[in-house]
């Protein structure tokens, strides 16, 4: 009795470390926009709610990532944000990774003449929120204050694509000529967000 | 003229590296299980990474971040190269429920290659293999190599790096009715979305793993792993990601265990039907 009981339990632990615990929190497509309230790099607090109305881009970004490091190069987020800027679209820079601290984030958005800010996440919260788990991962959020995008920056890992897709560039277009996002998930590529552990 | 067998065997392994830049976390190497080509016989050609503790690269999916490791061999007209294999990889669990899959320390990426029959004793066949791959520990440094190598033609079997070459081959995933420890295998999918995997063993082996391959336009949660005496049932969740469309037939998952204190694993496809029927 006593060997099919420890055997019972075996097999209960067994299958709870084998289970793959989900992403409970992790904003899903068409949901409202998870609220967040984080410090920017200057030190001013950022909060979702002060957007309200407007188009909103989330970026999430490492410094030491060698795939943002290849989009900052190219101007990839800087010249999008630009461009978009004057159609009321905002965009804030988001880093999770734990051990970043504001001043991490001010020596990147100074060395990249950031005109948006960084905020800094370093607890992870919004991060998981989101469900970001690599670098660069983008999500949008429409007029409603509802997440209409979530997945990577665009199709192209390697950098090397001709016919390359900016998804972000895609759903902006679609969001304000009034269609609604036609890839709303993709595949994010880069490195992954370090968590706290 | 060659006469020692060591002289032919060195010079079959000349690594000319036309272009690595300064890689500071792994290494490549080219190697191949014979030390000459025979008209005809199929060899095994592959590259070799090695990982400094801590690091590591990516399988051909990486998981949730990561790059897959990608090689390419590349042999005279004539030579039949076949697809690139990935031995079982191994899970890395990270913080905040972030998963990748890949190699730690050392990995083998090996090709098969039939050469023509047309090879005439004493030529000597050039080699290429590129491989390019992210290596991560607490940040990432993407790497890649060109190797090349030449192989002379003998009509007699030389073969070379043997042991290495047989334990890596071991560790390829392998269709479950060429996997002697398999008694059955099975996949189904229902149109909600969850896909069991039966897998009846000889002999219930340690360590039942399970790596999705990749497709972009699925997303692929683990659910659960149970095993009851012989038969393990592996459940997951594969789910459409909203706006794609499924192109494929099939989900290849690979199914890794340990048997004999060796890291083994199988290829099963999901059929894709039930979810195909539901996005027309």
């Amino acid at each position: 009795m006593l060997k099919s009981v420890s055997c019972v339990i075996a097999f209960v632990l067994a299958f709870l470390a084998t289970v793959h615990a989900a992403d409970k929190a992790a904003a899903k497509i068409g949901s409202p926009a998870p609220e967040f309230s984080l410090k920017d790099q200057n030190g001013n607090a950022v909060k979702l709610a002060d957007f309200k109305g407007k188009i909103i881009v989330l970026e999430w970004t490492n410094p030491e990532c060698p795939f943002v490091q290849r989009h900052y190069k190219a101007q990839t987020m800087t010249h999008l944000a630009h461009q978009y800027k004057d159609k009321g679209v905002v965009w804030l820079a988001i880093n999770s990774n734990s051990g970043d601290t504001t001043a991490v984030n001010r020596h990147w958005a100074e060395q990249n003449h950031l005109a948006y800010p960084i905020l800094e996440d370093s607890k992870g919260v919004v991060g998981k929120a989101y469900g970001a788990k690599s670098t660069p991962t983008m999500a949008v959020i429409d007029k409603d204050g509802k997440l209409v995008y979530k997945g990577g920056i665009d199709n192209d890992p390697d950098g090397d694509k001709s016919d390359r897709v900016n998804y972000v560039q895609k759903a902006l277009d679609e969001i304000l000529t009034g269609r609604s996002v036609s890839e709303p998930v993709t595949k994010s590529y880069g490195c992954g967000v370090h968590y706290e552990g | 003229m060659l006469r020692h067998r060591s002289w032919l065997f060195l010079s079959t392994l000349l690594l000319a590296c036309v272009s690595c830049p300064a890689v500071e976390h792994a290494r490549a190497k080219m190697l191949t299980d014979v030390r000459t080509v025979q008209p005809g016989k199929p060899f095994t050609v592959g590259v070799l990474l090695h990982i400094d503790p801590g690091w590591h690269v990516y399988w051909i999916n990486p998981g949730d971040s990561g790059l897959p490791t990608a090689v390419q061999f590349q042999f005279p007209a004539g030579f039949d190269v076949g697809p690139v294999r990935f031995p079982v990889p191994r899970r890395f669990d990270l913080p905040g429920n972030v998963i990748n899959y890949g190699y730690e320390n050392q990995v083998l990426l090996t090709a098969r290659v039939t050469p023509p029959k047309d090879l005439s004793v004493g030529s000597s066949i050039p080699a290429t293999a590129s491989v390019k791959w992210l290596c991560c520990e607490k940040v990432c440094i993407p790497g890649k190599a060109k190797l090349q190598a030449t192989l002379p033609v003998d009509s007699r079997a030389n073969p070379a790096n043997t042991k290495l070459f047989e334990e890596w081959e071991q560790r390829l995933p392998v269709p479950p009715q060429r996997d002697s420890g398999v008694a059955s295998a099975t996949a189904r999918l229902d149109p909600s979305g969850q896909a069991t995997v039966t897998v009846v063993w000889k002999s219930a082996p340690a360590r039942v793993e399970l790596f999705p391959f990749p497709n972009d336009a699925l997303s692929v949660k683990e659910v659960s792993i149970r095993h009851d005496g012989n038969t393990s049932a592996l459940i997951l969740r594969i789910d459409v990601l909203e706006g794609q469309k499924v192109k494929s037939d099939a989900l290849p998952l690979l199914v890794a265990y340990d048997r004999d204190a060796r890291r083994r694993g199988i290829e099963i496809d999901v059929p894709l039907e039930a979810l195909k029927q539901q996005t027309r």
